[in-house]
């Protein structure tokens, strides 16, 4: 698996999984596909006939390979796998069922917008990314954020609680003309890990219904009320943590002195799941020690009176936009 | 997440939005004039809210561009009657 993922990932070969959310989804349907001609699609019936079963599995591989570049080229592939029955080596061709994409036909204005793209490639892998400054100092900056904030901070890890995992996710931000704006890295904690009732109590972030918006607004419309509208960033990280939490050191800015030391989380972190619920408190908070009302109808609607008259807040979530 | 603001008292939606500035890491979008797919337009006269861009996204989605606007969808003057037609 490793070398076949070297390849696909290989400098000059971007290669398109289904799975990945990449930011060229919505380019490719708009590129030709090429299908190569000469390449073998279908397994070879003689290897087959006198094989084992595990042989045929090795013997039926066929894998789509996109290739991407400026100029078409082909791509065949020879891999040495060691057969696990026999422990011996053997070559086994994979038969790249092969897809090839090129920019040919495409006017320049596009042309260079691709360029620019297809430049900055986000890597998924720690190890290729401390070797890339551009990424090495957006992971510094990024935990230069989290010790501002104050997110954690290295105790010895309780021996009846288990530390969940984090990862460092990779991001090239993009300005609306291609061009690249932003590296970003973000430290995601496994949240996937958390368990009910240990971890984690409430997840459930109540947030505005949309009957409660159209009432305000019918509301605003009938007193000439103007309305007002504010995004809120970072919800997953102003969040105080009630829970007592524990993650592992994030990968490359381990305490050299303290290695085994874990962080015990004092906000909120990216992909934890009690991330949102913490925020709504938080602001929640907030606002009712600013002299702000709960509905008793609706939690994320606030009203306040004061001497020139009443404020209105209604906090819900944007689906439309990006998260 | 985000935030819809209203009410009466200009000075205190100012001096609020002022305050979340200070402690949360927010962005002022000024007028309310979309949510949730909705466009809001704010006049004097009142408040439309329309979801055309909406339509047109859904429209763009299922190819459906290129077809000729119609008023009326649905059939007119028929009668809807309880006890006819297929539950």
């Amino acid at each position: 698996m490793e070398q076949e993922s070297q390849l696909i990932n290989g400098p000059q070969e971007f290669s398109i999984s289904g799975s990945s959310s990449t930011p060229w989804k919505g380019i490719l349907r708009s590129l030709n596909i090429v299908h190569g001609s000469s390449q073998t699609s279908s397994r070879n019936p003689h290897v087959d006939d006198e094989s084992s079963d595990s042989e045929k599995s090795v013997g039926e591989e066929s894998r789509i390979l996109l290739v991407i570049t400026p100029k078409a080229r082909m791509a065949k592939k020879v891999l040495k796998t060691p057969d696990n029955n026999n422990g011996v080596q053997r070559s086994t061709f994979i038969k790249y069922h092969v897809q090839k994409l090129t920019y040919d036909g495409f006017v320049a204005h596009h042309y260079t917008y691709m360029v620019k793209v297809i430049q900055e490639v986000e890597t998924t892998c720690f190890e290729q990314a401390v070797a890339n400054p551009k990424w090495d100092n957006a992971m510094d900056e990024e935990m230069a954020a989290l010790d501002a904030n104050a997110t954690w901070e290295l105790v010895a890890l309780p021996e009846d609680k288990k530390a969940i995992g984090c990862k460092w996710v990779y991001k090239v931000k993009h300005n609306a003309d291609g061009s690249m704006s932003k590296y970003k890295a973000r430290l995601v904690a496994k949240g996937y890990a958390q368990t009910y009732g240990i971890d984690y109590e409430e997840t459930y972030s109540p947030v505005a219904k949309m009957i409660t918006v159209r009432a305000i607004i019918a509301m605003a419309a009938t007193k000439g009320w103007s309305l007002h509208q504010i995004d809120v960033k970072n919800v997953f990280l102003h969040g105080d943590l009630h829970e007592k939490m524990y993650m592992e050191q994030p990968l490359g800015y381990v305490d050299q002195t303290h290695p085994n030391l874990v962080c015990r989380l004092k906000k909120t972190l990216y992909g934890l799941k009690q991330a949102p619920r913490a925020w709504l408190d938080k602001i929640g908070q907030y606002f009712v020690t600013s002299g702000f009302q709960t509905s008793n109808a609706n939690f994320s609607l606030y009203v306040k009176k004061t001497d020139h008259g009443i404020v209105v807040i209604v906090i819900y979530v944007d689906d439309y936009h990006r998260r | 997440m985000l935030m819809i603001i209203t009410g009466d008292s200009a000075i205190d939606i100012f001096d609020l939005k002022k305050l979340l500035k200070q402690n949360f890491k927010m962005k002022d979008l000024g007028e309310l004039c979309y949510f949730l797919g909705i466009e809001v337009i704010q006049s004097p006269k009142g408040i439309w809210l329309l979801q055309r861009q909406y339509a047109l996204n859904k429209l763009t989605k299922y190819g459906l561009m290129s077809y000729k606007p119609i008023s009326i969808p649905l059939e007119q003057n028929v009668k809807l009657n309880v006890d006819e037609g297929d539950a």
